[in-house]
């Protein structure tokens, strides 16, 4: 194909992805703002000529969006936190260490993630409750990193084993002892690995509703997914209101991704794999 | 270059007192996170198996909590509703993760690029996979609604049907829609974990090829895909997981309708524990979607895992 | 670089830590461990300051939230007007469903809180015998159960035993464009026949392409099976034969439902969009001036207000077969107190201050909520703030509750998936009543 061909076709492919990707968000975005009785017009359409904030507004004053938010954050950094951690203990063993058992350990760490979770909720509920941590960001926290951390554990491993072992060999031989030959060579050269798996930590703990809805009862404590399922009514769904709500509680994501996207850029610029 | 450093070791003092040794140290490593998965994750596994060997339901409680052995079992395996759901999640997880995987390589072959706006772009592919499954399933339930839907809107605007289509409430269609919001979803998540894999791909392969006279075409499917074999599997596992277990999506969607063919597995062990309140039975069902998804995984690592 | 990032991710794992310690949840009570119902819990309600010798008793409420806030105002009246008992509120997400998992999961733990909550009217038998509630006949007697509509109080008497009353009540109405039958000289239909005479001569007469005659819940939902049980009250017909066995496929239940596939299929004055309609999607129709007869519930009536056919509705009895009587289903929302609550006595006194003549009748002015009290409906004030009250009285008389069950959910869901296969035009109604049949016969075992 002959080059002039290829550019447009390219810019028009991605211009094709970007408006596949985007058009249900845009339609929620373009809901938020619609005065109510233009909301469910046929022929849709996709502006409005009266936008109003009204529904932002009553999305933050029926329910304290911005609390949850708060605690939604809360939790999805401590399970980031938890989850790394363990996994780049599993990962690193399992990548680096000589012992026997290499394939129990991962399957073991995989068959966790293979069982519905519904089915876990009582046990869950019922263990956390008789430590006191129900209703606590460390009990949601520690739960959603028990479920996160197959995931990361298999997405660590996989690309540990991609970093050449000499390279720390030869850290250790300059007197550096494991640790620190992790935190100075491992851990960089991995990072496109740990942003990747920081990326999906973060939003599976952002999105998650069945645990914390069944962990948190108290209002205080709810994060933003139960927080907008407080907004359906027994039969009325108010979809102005919750098109603001779920805009408002998706933004926080796309910057974690934005951020995490360009550290995994340049991780791979820094500190290249040479050959 | 692995016998160099093993040589390299060999010539210089070992001070065994002062290193830990790879076993001690492994076990160290492993034993924390190991006891933290034990509590959190097998301690319920085991009671929920312990729980499927009675009959426990809650809602007759005269009845006790019999110990039944393998009841629950022989009676899962001759439910036609089990059976229904349990191949219609196959199919669906089957036929969603394949076009994921297309449309994730895809997708992370173009991100891959260097073009303006690239960040840009990024952004936008990972969009679907950011937006949580309850709300976006109901978001594509109102586009999808025949009366009132975004779909059925446009396309009677442009002429391009003159009768709304009954897209939720026709099995086939519902099944088409259900696949396509999470292809929709998930390709993205797909590209990301691919891309992270092309990206750790040095750029000085393809010169390489390049200069041995492979166009791009060739060089994608003998260079790239056997290199990102590894990571494609993890997408692969990861992925199969996760659709096996979709919940969400079907009960935001369709309720698992028309009738009961668009119900998955999760769905309906949700109904028989939650709703029914036979633990018993919930159980069992449970156990057996994890013996089904253990035995999906094992597969796919025989064949596909390259442990090199 | 590299290191500024580890940086963070540790100062991060100290925030959270710090947070999580100090910030995390000031009690349990979500899971009743055993300081609950204590003073302990007490956080802003100040029992330390007045010198009373008693520390109050805190009643844990689970209510669904209310947007109009009036539950939590009661709430606030009450713990303002009394020492001796405070009302924690626990909010709910709206939706039965979701609630129900959170009760499950609360009460199949044996957790003493909630103390008192209010469950859907089809949940009284399943939570009676799953031994969830606890039975109020010490706390009510006759006199005091007669102020009630006979509903309110019917739909929890289980084997003897009064397990609840209802906070508030809700029945299905029928929705009409009275500009339309106005503009055609036609009036309100009674039965289904009429109301297909006259859904076919408004729609070939309007210019609206996309008008439809009469719009109905038939998604796979909970509403299926309530639109099936008024068709089939309104034909005399009922889900308990003479034994008192539950029993679906009988010739009264397959013509309820052929009536209901009649509507869709042969006359069309429904469309098919109907088996893929939950409440909300009807009214969205309905509000967009796309339809003449609606049947659903009365919140509808002051929600529609504002959009493009305001003023041109009203509401009716349903329409029901001829030589017989229009039964609607009873809705709303019934009080219980959780029988492993430590202070039941005091769970009741909240009951029943809740169902006090001033609150029931401050939640129909400021909650558009249908009291369960009937002379309530007499006073004034609440006459000409909720006219649409008196226009219910005939309904809430003549209501009927869906069937008491142990396993509702189950015989519902045998229901709805067939009554949605019929309304999909995939099976016909002697096969879908039969394989329901089958299903519920199940249920027995």
């Amino acid at each position: 194909m002959s080059f002039s061909v290829r550019k447009p076709l390219f810019f028009l492919t991605v211009v094709g992805l970007i408006v596949l990707s985007f058009f249900p968000l845009y339609w929620l975005f373009i809901s938020s703002l619609k005065p109510k009785n233009e909301l469910f017009s046929m022929p849709p359409k996709w502006f409005t000529l009266r936008p109003t904030l009204d529904h932002y507004v009553a999305a933050f004053t029926q329910q304290p969006l911005d609390q949850y938010y708060g605690n939604s954050l809360i939790v999805a950094v401590l399970t980031l936190v938890i989850s790394l951690t363990f996994a780049c203990m599993i990962a690193y063993a399992v990548a680096r260490l000589k012992f026997s058992g290499k394939s129990a350990v991962l399957l073991l760490v995989i068959a966790t993630s293979m069982f519905p979770p519904m089915t876990m909720v009582l046990p869950i509920f019922v263990g956390l409750r008789d430590v006191g941590l129900l209703n606590t960001f460390l009990g949601l926290g520690l739960t959603h990193a028990a479920f996160s951390l197959p995931m990361v554990v298999w997405i660590l491993s996989a690309l540990f084993k991609e970093v050449p072992q000499e390279l720390e060999e030869a850290a250790l031989i300059d007197g550096y002892n494991r640790l620190q030959a992790f935190f100075r060579i491992m851990l960089p050269l991995a990072a496109p690995a740990m942003a990747t798996a920081s990326i999906l930590v973060f939003v599976n703990s952002w999105n998650e509703f069945l645990f914390a809805f069944t962990l948190m009862s108290e209002a205080s404590m709810r994060t933003l997914p139960v927080g907008i399922m407080m907004f359906p009514g027994e039969y009325e769904f108010p979809w102005s209101t919750i098109s603001a709500a779920i805009v408002v509680s998706v933004v926080p994501l796309v910057l974690v991704i934005l951020f995490f996207q360009k550290r995994v850029v340049q991780g791979l610029t820094n500190g290249a794999v040479k050959g | 270059m692995r016998s160099t450093s093993q040589a390299l070791h060999a010539y210089k003092p070992v001070r065994k007192s002062r290193r830990w040794s790879d076993k001690s140290l492994a076990l160290l490593l492993i034993t924390p996170p190991v006891v933290f998965l034990l509590l959190f994750t097998l301690y319920p596994i085991a009671r929920v198996f312990w729980m499927s060997l009675h009959q426990i339901v809650v809602t007759q409680p005269w009845l006790g909590t019999p110990f039944i052995g393998l009841e629950n079992y022989k009676q899962a395996f001759q439910d036609a509703r089990f059976w229904n759901s349990t191949w219609f999640t196959l199919a669906f997880a089957f036929i969603t993760v394949l076009f994921e995987i297309v449309f994730g390589l895809f997708l992370a072959v173009i991100a891959n690029k260097t073009f303006p706006f690239r960040g840009l772009v990024r952004a936008a592919i990972l969009f679907p996979w950011a937006l949580p499954t309850v709300t976006n399933a109901l978001t594509w339930r109102w586009m999808f609604n025949t009366d009132y839907g975004l779909f059925n809107g446009m396309m009677m605007e442009f002429g391009w049907i003159d009768k709304p289509i009954n897209w939720l409430g026709d099995s086939t269609l519902a099944f088409i829609a259900v696949c396509t919001v999470a292809i929709w979803k998930t390709a993205s998540f797909m590209a990301i974990i691919i891309l992270g894999g092309l990206q750790s791909i040095p750029g000085d392969i393809y010169e390489a090829a390049n200069i041995d006279g492979a166009n791009r075409v060739q060089a994608f499917f003998l260079l790239t895909l056997p290199l990102l074999r590894n990571v494609i599997m993890v997408a692969l596992v990861l992925r199969t997981l996760h659709a096996l277990q979709a919940f969400d999506l079907m009960y935001g969607l369709t309720q698992g309708g028309p009738g009961n063919s668009t119900e998955s597995l999760p769905m309906y062990i949700h109904t028989k524990a939650f709703i029914d309140m036979d633990w018993g039975y919930g159980s069992a069902l449970g156990i057996i979607m994890f013996v089904l998804i253990f035995a999906i995984s094992a597969i796919y690592v025989k064949f596909l895992y390259d442990p090199d | 670089m590299k290191k500024s990032a580890f940086v963070v991710l540790i100062v991060a794992l100290a925030l959270s830590l710090l947070v999580s310690a100090c910030g995390g949840g000031t009690s349990n009570t979500g899971g009743g461990t055993s300081n609950t119902g204590g003073a302990q819990t007490s956080d802003g309600k100040s029992n330390s300051d007045a010198g009373a010798a008693k520390e109050p008793v805190v009643i844990e409420f689970a209510a669904g939230f209310d947007p109009t806030g009036e539950v939590v105002r009661s709430i606030e009246r009450f713990n303002q007007s009394r020492q001796d008992i405070q009302i924690k509120y626990i909010e709910m997400p709206q939706v039965p469903n979701e609630q129900l998992t959170r009760y499950s999961t609360w009460f199949n733990s044996k957790s003493k809180t909630p103390d008192l909550f209010i469950m859907d009217v089809i949940w009284p038998k399943m939570f009676a015998s799953a031994g969830w509630i606890a039975p109020i006949d010490e706390y009510v007697d006759d006199e005091y159960l007669k102020r009630f509509w006979p509903a309110a109080t019917e739909v929890a008497n289980l084997d003897g035993k009064l397990y609840g009353i209802q906070y508030y009540m809700d029945v299905g109405v029928f929705f009409y464009r009275k500009d339309l039958l106005e503009k055609y000289q036609l009036s309100v239909p009674t039965t289904w026949s009429e109301m297909e005479k006259v859904s076919q001569e408004i729609m070939s007469k309007e210019n609206n392409p996309n008008l439809v005659g009469y719009v109905f819940q038939g998604a796979k939902i909970e509403g299926a099976t309530i639109n099936w049980l008024e068709f089939l009250w309104g034909m005399g017909g009922d889900v308990f034969d003479a034994d008192g066995k539950l029993k679906v496929d009988t010739t009264e239940g397959i013509e309820a439902l052929k009536t209901m596939q009649r509507l869709v299929h042969e006359s069309k004055v429904s469309p098919i969009s109907v088996a893929a309609s939950n409440p909300n999607d009807n009214q969205i129709v309905f509000s967009n001036g796309n339809a003449i007869f609606m049947r659903n519930w009365p919140s509808y009536y002051a929600a529609m207000k504002g959009t493009d056919v305001d003023g041109k509705y009203d509401i009716a009895p349903l329409p029901h077969t001829e030589g017989f009587e229009s039964h609607a289903s009873t809705g709303g929302w019934v009080l219980a107190i959780n029988s492993n609550s430590k202070y039941k006595k005091e769970a009741a006194e909240v009951m029943k201050w809740l169902l006090s003549d001033s609150e029931q009748k401050s939640i129909a002015i400021n909650a558009s909520k249908i009291p369960s009290v009937r002379q309530v409906f007499s006073d004034p004030e609440l006459i000409s703030n909720q006219p649409l009250l008196e226009k219910l009285q005939p309904m809430l008389e003549q209501a009927k509750s869906r069937p008491a069950l142990r396993a509702y959910e189950q015989f519902s869901r045998a229901v709805q998936t067939e009554v949605n296969l019929v309304l999909n035009g995939q099976k016909e109604p002697e096969q879908a009543l039969k394989d329901a049949q089958t299903e519920i016969d199940k249920m027995n075992e």
